[in-house]
């Protein structure tokens, strides 16, 4: 299997940035002991402070590109790993082209092995006791419904006096309604209420982000009171806003979408101790975009199986719901290869990007962001402060405290260019940037 | 915002004051007054109309949320027709391999980045570029760090000098126009020079002067009397390219400036002009105070076993006029110096060195040691020749200066002012007339330092040797010195010797637990520096 990753890829899978600086100065011929490959795996001893050499490994034949090294390092992958990768991708030659020692030969094997019984085990999988289960949802679903109910009171109480001193309420105020509806088993609610906190401190026009944030709430509440009238997708969007989510085994079993999946761009938040990872992808035949997710608690690393820049032929399954974002990566069908620009799809305009965004919004009021793919973009700096513009001179600002531009204006050199980013329905993240090759 | 004008922005803003209308009830509050919701005529008041005005805290929320998610979805974004900036046209210059541009995120990481000038310049010697991605960094370490932006200008490809154009912060990498089109349109050159930045309007000028120097001083006079001192002091200094007598009455008026370092600068270049009236008061003044006492023989001095005397008497005062040309009244606090000597050092190094060549019709080698026997003032007297040479860029005295063999605190200046291979040779023999191993004390050790090239074969494995030798010795106080400073040598050793570095080095030896690590360091260092030249020799 051809190896395609390029530098920025590997080293977008470092989980931190020392451990990227160690990795690429691993990226050294005279840093190993041994280097090897054939068409299933790469391998490599890396001489480190002990007496042994770490054993390295990178299994490339299964699509999600499984790594084991043999060091004590808990933050994965290594710098050995990385450096391992890196390596490859610039001095392919460094590697002798050999049959696998034994250590890489048995653990391919192991692998091969747990592949096999994990499936095995899925088809075995059943629902434990679904009556039990069945019983817990609905206590929960009561649960909830009372906590809503308290907060409906909440806020009436709130609209009755007026918001006209929320500057100066305590930030108490509004994390006391939060914590109870953590308390509801409503986590969904909670976070929109400690969004809620932060808006009166927000500079101008918070009297107006205010409301907006309210009504969106109050929509919420409504909206789960009568969820049994409401048309399927609906319900499950109300459902994930509250924090009713779906667990990934029950999708799985659902149908997916295949396709040619172009990985467009990355970001990761950090909220108090949880990361969350947000992954765009566009569908290259079914042009439509799809979002996937990874949590990490703690120092917990982050799944790493999509790259920037990349694509791969796989069944995506959507989460249920009026705008289907979200997915998960059911089945692979091929191996990771580098993103071909020539090929993306894409909104010709920031005002058919728009009215994608106006209708999608229209069906699900409480989305927080949608995928913009531009086509024909500048990256315009003014008033120090980025905003990209297209071929009408429409523009869409970019976050106060976005500083990427610069390195993708040296990426497009004035071109227009593709643009990927999140939209929030006020700013546009840039995420990533193309420029197709015929411009330059 | 811009919308067009249409029906539809029409209610567009009738909808704004509806918003705007609910946001003030909101803040208010439903209590003190009942909640109204005007209707005006269009399909988002008929939800509207359906809210039931008996709970006014449901129906102010229902309507917050309508209103809000209509306002959003409707939103047409700012047109903008400012043109964009022109492309950055198609890069020649082929990028560095894949692998050097590892190399280099690993010293922007700060990992070996001491390495960078010389990766910077190996670049340039390809006629290669780094890749886009890493331009950001590059023209970001510029900024920061001045003395880098001469090794990475050559190196920023078309994309990099382009991107320079679009940010402030950067001018420094924008490409100068030669001094030919700079003297083409007088129009363009005079508006460059209202509206650039000090370091483009010094390289401005540095780059004009080549051309012609009167068009330079011209434009500096333009402007003169409304600059800040700083940028007089940069400005002044670019009249070191093409100096000549037509520069001395501008300098000859500079030595009346407000700035300090105008005045230095100033006094300075018109100590290189051996006809100005600067040096004609210079000579006055050492002429009574420094005596040639030839030995009474009537063979040419450089025969005559008799030596030579100069016999020194120091200035008395250092007056208002001495000031003016430039004279330090105080000596600096890391000077062993009396005042006295300091003024008569200072006239001296101001003083065109062919003065005392021709004055006293003898070479200078014979002078140097003809002031060697002056045991108080011969150090004075070299000194002052030393800043002399330096300042003027005397071949002949420096080479003289450096054989006299005796080592000064100003040799190291000197040596900048040889050639490489003279730099080398020099060194060499000093480290071989020298046989006891490198340590700080040695002389050799701080011209090591001072010698800033690649070191040859010959000489990097003089050093190895001499460093084999001093490790596999007790270490004394003076090593740590050394010690530090093996990072240094090792990007100067030649990499190619890497593999004949990296052994023969004392490892069982008791005293070498004291050096392992910085040895290690050393050759990791030179490891990575054959690493990266090698991605060039490709």
């Amino acid at each position: 299997m051809p190896f395609s990753l390029t530098t920025e890829q590997i080293l977008a899978m470092a989980p931190d940035a020392p451990s990227a600086k160690a990795g690429r100065s691993l990226a050294s011929r005279s840093k190993w002991v041994t280097l090897g490959a054939n068409d299933q795996a790469l391998w490599g001893e890396c001489q480190g402070s002990g007496k042994a050499p770490y054993q390295v490994q990178v299994d490339l034949a299964t699509g999600d590109l499984a790594y084991r090294c043999s060091c004590p390092s808990r933050k994965q992958p290594c710098k050995h790993i990385l450096g391992l990768l890196l390596l490859r991708a610039t001095e392919a030659d460094a590697f002798a082209t050999t049959t696998p020692p034994d250590w890489v030969a048995d653990w391919l094997a192991k692998r091969a092995q747990a592949a096999q019984k994990r499936s095995e085990q899925h088809e075995q999988r059943q629902v434990s006791d679904p009556t039990a289960q069945a019983k817990r949802a609905i206590a929960r679903e009561a649960k909830i419904r009372a906590g809503l109910q308290e907060l409906e009171q909440w806020l009436y109480d709130l609209i009755r006096q007026g918001v006209a001193d929320a500057q100066s309420r305590p930030a108490a105020f509004w994390f006391a309604p939060a914590s109870r509806m953590i308390d509801a088993q409503a986590p969904g609610v909670a976070r929109l209420l400690r969004e809620l906190a932060g808006i009166p401190n927000s500079g101008p026009g918070w009297q107006e982000r205010l409301l907006e944030h309210l009504g969106r709430l109050h929509l919420l509440i409504e909206g789960f009171k009568r969820l049994e009238t409401l048309p399927p997708a609906t319900q499950a969007d109300i459902r994930t806003a509250i924090g009713l989510t779906i667990r990934e085994d029950d999708l799985r079993d659902e149908p997916g979408i295949r396709d040619h999946w172009l990985v467009l761009g990355q970001r990761v938040e950090t909220e108090d101790t949880l990361t969350v990872q947000r992954t765009w992808l566009w569908g290259q035949t079914s042009n439509r975009p799809a979002l996937v997710l990874s949590f990490a608690a703690g120092n917990q690393p982050l799944d790493r199986s999509l790259l920037p820049d990349t694509s791969l032929e796989a069944d995506l399954v959507f989460y249920p719901g009026a705008v289907p974002l979200r997915a998960l990566v059911k089945t692979r069908h091929s191996p990771v290869t580098t993103l071909d620009p020539s090929v993306l799809p894409g909104m010709p305009t920031i005002h058919a990007a728009s009215a994608t965004y106006a209708a999608a919004l229209a069906a699900q009021p409480w989305l927080e962001r949608y995928p913009f793919l531009l086509r024909g973009i500048d990256m315009v700096y003014r008033d120090r402060s980025w905003a990209v513009r297209d071929a009408e001179g429409y523009t869409l600002a970019c976050p106060p405290h976005f500083a990427a531009g610069w390195q993708l204006l040296a990426r497009s050199g004035g071109h227009p260019s593709v643009v990927a980013g999140e939209w929030d329905g006020t700013w546009l993240l840039p995420l990533n940037l193309w420029t197709l090759e015929e411009c330059v | 915002m811009t919308h067009h004008a249409s029906p539809e922005s029409t209610t567009a803003a009738a909808y704004g004051t509806l918003w705007q209308e609910l946001i003030a009830q909101a803040l208010s509050g439903t209590a003190r007054q009942p909640l109204r919701l005007p209707s005006p005529d269009a399909p988002v008041t008929a939800l509207l109309a359906r809210l039931d005005p008996a709970e006014p805290e449901r129906a102010m929320l229902s309507a917050a949320a309508v209103l809000s998610l209509y306002r959003q979805a409707g939103r047409l974004p700012p047109v903008d027709h400012t043109p964009a900036p022109t492309p950055c046209p198609p890069d020649t210059q082929p990028v560095c391999t894949p692998q050097a541009a590892e190399h280099l995120a690993l010293m922007l990481d700060n990992v070996y980045s001491s390495v960078l000038p010389e990766w910077l310049a190996a670049v340039a010697a390809a006629g290669q570029r780094v890749p886009d991605r890493h331009l950001v960094s590059l023209l970001e370490l510029g900024q920061k760090q001045a003395d880098l932006r001469a090794a990475i200008l050559p190196v920023l490809g078309q994309r990099g000098r382009w991107l320079a154009t679009q940010n402030p912060a950067w001018e420094y990498a924008r490409p100068l126009p030669a001094a030919e089109e700079l003297l083409a349109d007088a129009a363009q050159l005079h508006a460059t020079w209202e509206t650039s930045d000090r370091a483009t309007r010094q390289a401005l000028l540095t780059r004009l002067r080549e051309q012609s120097p009167f068009i330079a001083r011209t434009l500096v006079e333009t402007t003169w009397s409304s600059e800040k001192a700083d940028d007089r002091a940069a400005f002044v200094a670019t009249f070191a390219t093409g100096l000549s007598m037509d520069d001395e009455p501008f300098l000859e008026a500079a030595l009346d400036d407000r700035s300090r370092e105008v005045r230095r600068t100033a006094a300075n270049l018109l100590s290189r002009l051996p006809a100005s009236r600067l040096v004609q008061r210079m000579i006055a003044r050492v002429q009574p105070l420094v005596i040639w006492n030839p030995p009474r023989s009537s063979l040419p001095i450089w025969k005559s076993r008799q030596q030579a005397r100069i016999d020194v008497t120091l200035p008395d005062v250092c007056d208002k006029s001495m000031i003016r040309d430039g004279i330090e009244p105080k000596p600096p606090h890391h000077l062993q110096i009396g005042e006295r000597a300091w003024w008569l050092q200072q006239l001296i190094s101001a003083i065109p060195l062919i003065f005392w060549t021709q004055t006293w019709n003898t070479p200078p080698a014979v002078l140097i040691s003809a002031a060697c026997l002056n045991a108080e003032w011969g150090d004075l007297l070299l000194d002052g020749w030393t800043t002399a040479a330096r300042n003027q860029r005397d071949q002949a005295w420096i080479d003289a200066l450096l054989t006299t063999g005796k080592i000064m605190h100003t040799t190291e200046e000197l040596l900048h002012l040889l050639s490489p291979a003279q730099r080398e040779a020099h060194i060499l023999n000093v480290l071989q007339t020298h046989a006891e191993p490198l340590q700080s004390v040695h002389p050799a050790f701080a011209l090591l330092i001072a010698h800033r090239s690649t070191w040859s074969f010959d000489l990097t494995r003089a050093v190895l040797a001499s460093l084999r030798q001093r490790t596999a010795r007790q270490a004394t106080s003076d090593d740590y010195e050394l010690r530090s400073l093996l990072p240094i040598y090792a990007l100067r050793m030649s990499p190619e010797l890497l593999a004949s570095a990296s052994t023969g080095w004392p490892t069982d030896s008791k005293h070498w637990s004291f050096w392992s690590d910085a040895v290690e360091h050393m050759l990791a260092v030179l490891r990575f520096r054959h690493d990266m030249l090698k991605e060039f020799a490709k």
